[in-house]
């Protein structure tokens, strides 16, 4: 009974943020998707829908950094690679098999990634058991070539979560609003640049309410901590 | 009449007859004229014995002439002086005297004679007095007097206080003329009435009549914690004579000074309290419609209700690393009822956004003190939050826009499932394979324990030795070599008894062997094939039998079993 009341409660809560959205109710649509986010509920769909609640009311930053998340969480996701490649067009590796393997594993998500590595694991650790117990006992099994399969598997599976789970921890900025960046943590340092909202960084350090970030362009600045946000907080 | 010219000031005294009946009132004109006389005194009327002066008024006129190509202008003060000549003979006036710029002028004294006639005009039943200030008589026998009356004796900052100016008479006057008007020390003043004219009521102070008029009324705010002073103010009178001095007489009235206690407050300051006090409230209005980045935008607060409006300082806009915000502009749409100022305030900002995207301006507290309940209250508004879009000059916002309404995808429908970047208990899922490993690694280390170091060893030949054995076995089968093939199939076994068993293999009888590894508990079944191979081997060595090559892989089989069973 409980289950079916929560069931409706989601429903009729996800119908009203999608008219919300279909009547340019930005606002209201993103308190009602907001409320998923408070109740625990993280996906995709729901990233994407709210970084287009944002992209329609004008603040790109946000929206890019909800089409961050969503894209974290389901990178082959096409509608999200539509809605990011309109902020930022990822030039191409010129090796085409770097190219190639960097897009693969930049379609599969770090969870994927994650279940990958365990099983490749266990088949490892699997035929390197049957080698051994064949020193002592004859068992008719063809260890040598499964276990050279099997470490390929491994080493791709681990590459893989390794480049993604860098990227968790490489500590991903957005910029949501335009800022300015100073040589130190605080408003009377140099001036450096100008960022415009949207632009992506890692961070780098933390000093009080200002973050050293590092940007794409290869620039890197002191900024006011609430212009930015951490695509991945936790 | 008489003339005096000094310098640029003209300085006259003139009578309008010289023989006058006793009782009858005569004027005397004083007249003063000159350039830039804007500094210029009274003149000193002089006393004369049997001559008394009823009254006296001013007039002024100023006359600009422009001659050869300059301009002039010249001002005259007419003084008018009502005498009236108590008994018969001749007097003489003495000069009336003038202070101006540091020098004395006087007139020329006038002779009058005063004879027999008919005596005629009524008079104010008060005998006139040469008191030249009425505050110094006893206040019950004060024929004018200036009072002022105030609301409050003790007040808290910002408590409004009404003072209310009041002239008292009980004789009939000719004249007023207010010299020094109402004055105040640390007091936000706002008038409520000036009568430009005096209108007198009947009123009983202390139990006597009075005739009262208002000289002028204010609201009265106390700046701070500084007591408020009420400066004495000032009046000329002349008050008329009576039917034997009809001239009536010139007097100067000053009211007495007041202060009025001003309190501190009864608790501390709450945060957000600056000045207000009264019975308020705040709210406040901005304009979200197009706010972009650089581009001002205001945000009104509006204070209304009754109290210290136009004294009141304006809220403190919050710090915000995102705005810029200016001194606001203040309008006041106030009137006064209730002795209080009654209306609203507004205070509008001006804010600039630095940043673009959803700013948060924080909330102001704001806090008044109430003076009915005598205490503060606290009150917020706020925050507000404000969609600000980047300029035209900064990131392209617009086109931007544009661009994603045209190209952006649709929304999805949303679903209750929660996806997580990792598998929750992820590092637990890489246990059951090193549980596998460490059980593997332990079975082996058990059987190399049991078997000991070289039997291990031996053991650990063996799948070397059959691996390459059963590889030549299966050449020779492919290639139909017979005898060869049963050699090595012999071999293949015998290697196989000595490594696993530690058997003599090589030299010893087939019936001693098998009875080796029926001591050594080999299977019946194991021991029947072994008897076979060895058997069939001998035959095939030692006779002509050619075997198929399919009698050949099922030799080799049978071999493959014998191991199995005993490996």
């Amino acid at each position: 009974m409980l289950y079916i009341s929560i069931l409706i409660f989601f429903s009729q809560t996800a119908q009203t943020a999608e008219e919300y959205y279909k009547n340019g109710e930005y606002v209201k649509a993103l308190e009602e998707y907001n409320k998923y986010l408070d109740r625990g509920i993280h996906n995709a769909e729901l990233y994407l829908n709210i970084g287009n609640c944002y992209y329609r009311l004008g603040d790109f930053g946000k929206s890019l950094l909800y089409y961050r998340r969503g894209w974290f969480l389901d990178p082959s996701n096409e509608n999200i690679l539509n809605n990011i490649s309109l902020f930022k067009k990822e030039e191409p590796n010129p090796n085409p098999f770097i190219s190639f393997s960097s897009r693969m594993i930049d379609r599969i998500p770090l969870r994927i990634f994650s279940y990958l590595l365990i099983l490749s694991f266990s088949l490892v650790i699997l035929i390197v058991a049957i080698r051994l117990i064949q020193t002592v006992k004859l068992i008719n099994f063809p260890t040598n070539p499964l276990l050279t399969l099997a470490g390929l598997f491994f080493i791709f599976s681990l590459i893989g979560f390794s480049i993604w789970y860098g990227r968790v921890k490489s500590k991903w900025v957005v910029t949501t609003a335009t800022t300015i960046a100073y040589s130190g943590p605080d408003e009377e340092f140099k001036e450096l640049m100008r960022v415009d909202k949207a632009e992506e960084g890692s961070l780098v350090r933390e000093d009080g309410g200002w973050w050293l970030v590092h940007f794409r362009s290869g620039e890197g600045g002191w900024i006011d901590s609430t212009t930015a946000a951490l695509v991945i907080q936790e | 009449m008489v003339i005096l010219i000094l310098f640029s000031l003209t300085f006259t005294a003139s009578v309008d007859q010289t023989t006058i009946p006793v009782g009858e009132s005569f004027n005397v004109t004083v007249t003063v004229e000159g350039e830039d006389l804007s500094s210029v005194g009274t003149p000193s009327a002089p006393n004369v014995s049997g001559i008394d002066i009823l009254g006296s008024s001013r007039s002024q006129s100023t006359q600009i002439n422009f001659i050869n190509g300059k301009l002039s202008k010249s001002t005259s003060y007419i003084y008018d002086y009502q005498m009236i000549a108590r008994n018969e003979g001749q007097f003489t006036i003495p000069p009336f005297t003038l202070t101006y710029e540091g020098k004395k002028y006087s007139t020329d004294p006038i002779t009058i004679n005063v004879k027999k006639g008919i005596a005629g005009r009524s008079v104010t039943p008060f005998p006139p007095t040469r008191s030249q200030d009425f505050t110094t008589e006893p206040k019950d026998f004060r024929a004018v007097f200036l009072e002022t009356e105030v609301s409050k004796s003790s007040v808290y900052p910002g408590e409004p206080i009404t003072a209310t100016h009041y002239l008292y008479v009980k004789t009939s006057l000719s004249d007023v003329q207010l010299t020094g008007p109402p004055t105040y020390e640390n007091v936000w003043v706002e008038n409520i009435q000036s009568p430009t004219r005096l209108n007198f009521t009947t009123t009983t102070k202390n139990g006597i009549r009075y005739q009262r008029s208002l000289i002028k009324q204010d609201i009265l705010f106390p700046l701070g914690e500084k007591n408020v002073q009420i400066n004495p103010f000032s009046i000329e009178v002349i008050i008329r004579g009576d039917m034997f001095s009809f001239f009536g007489e010139r007097k100067a009235v000053s009211s007495e000074p007041k202060t009025i206690q001003v309190k501190p407050f009864p608790s501390e300051h709450p945060e957000g309290f600056i000045d207000a006090v009264g019975k308020l409230n705040i709210s406040s209005e901005i304009d979200t419609s197009n706010i972009r980045v650089d581009a001002p935008f205001s945000l009104k607060i509006i204070i209304e209700g009754g109290g210290n409006l136009n004294l009141l300082s304006p809220p403190k806009f919050p710090d915000s690393r995102k705005l810029n915000s200016y001194p606001p502009e203040s309008k006041s749409n106030t009137k006064i009822s209730g002795g209080t100022l009654n209306g609203e305030r507004i205070f509008t900002y001006l804010i600039t956004p630095k940043v673009s995207g959803i700013i948060e301006i924080p909330g102001i507290k704001w806090a008044y003190f109430d003076i009915q309940k005598k205490t503060f209250i606290n009150k917020k508004i706020g925050p507000w939050q404000i969609q600000v879009r980047p300029s035209s000059e900064i990131g392209s916002g617009e086109q931007e826009t544009n661009k994603i309404n045209k190209d952006i995808a649709y929304i999805l429908p949303v679903s209750e499932k929660t996806v997580s970047l990792i598998p929750k208990f992820f590092p637990l899922y890489f246990i059951p394979s090193i549980i596998f490993l460490i059980i593997a690694v332990y079975y082996v280390i058990d059987v190399r324990k049991t078997l000991g170091d070289r039997s291990y060893a031996s053991l650990k030949a063996i799948p070397k030795q059959l691996k390459s054995g059963f590889r030549k076995l299966e050449k020779e089968i492919h290639n139909n070599n017979v005898i060869q093939f049963y050699e090595d199939l012999t071999l293949v076994l015998l290697k196989f008894i000595k490594l696993k068993f530690r058997l003599n293999v090589f030299g010893t009888k087939k019936k001693d062997l098998l009875s080796d590894l029926k001591n050594k508990k080999v299977p019946e079944k194991a021991l029947n094939l072994i008897e076979e191979i060895l058997i069939k081997s001998e035959t095939v060595r030692f006779t002509s039998l050619e075997p198929t090559q399919d009698e050949m892989s099922k030799d080799s089989q049978k071999l493959r079993e014998v191991i199995n069973a005993l490996y």
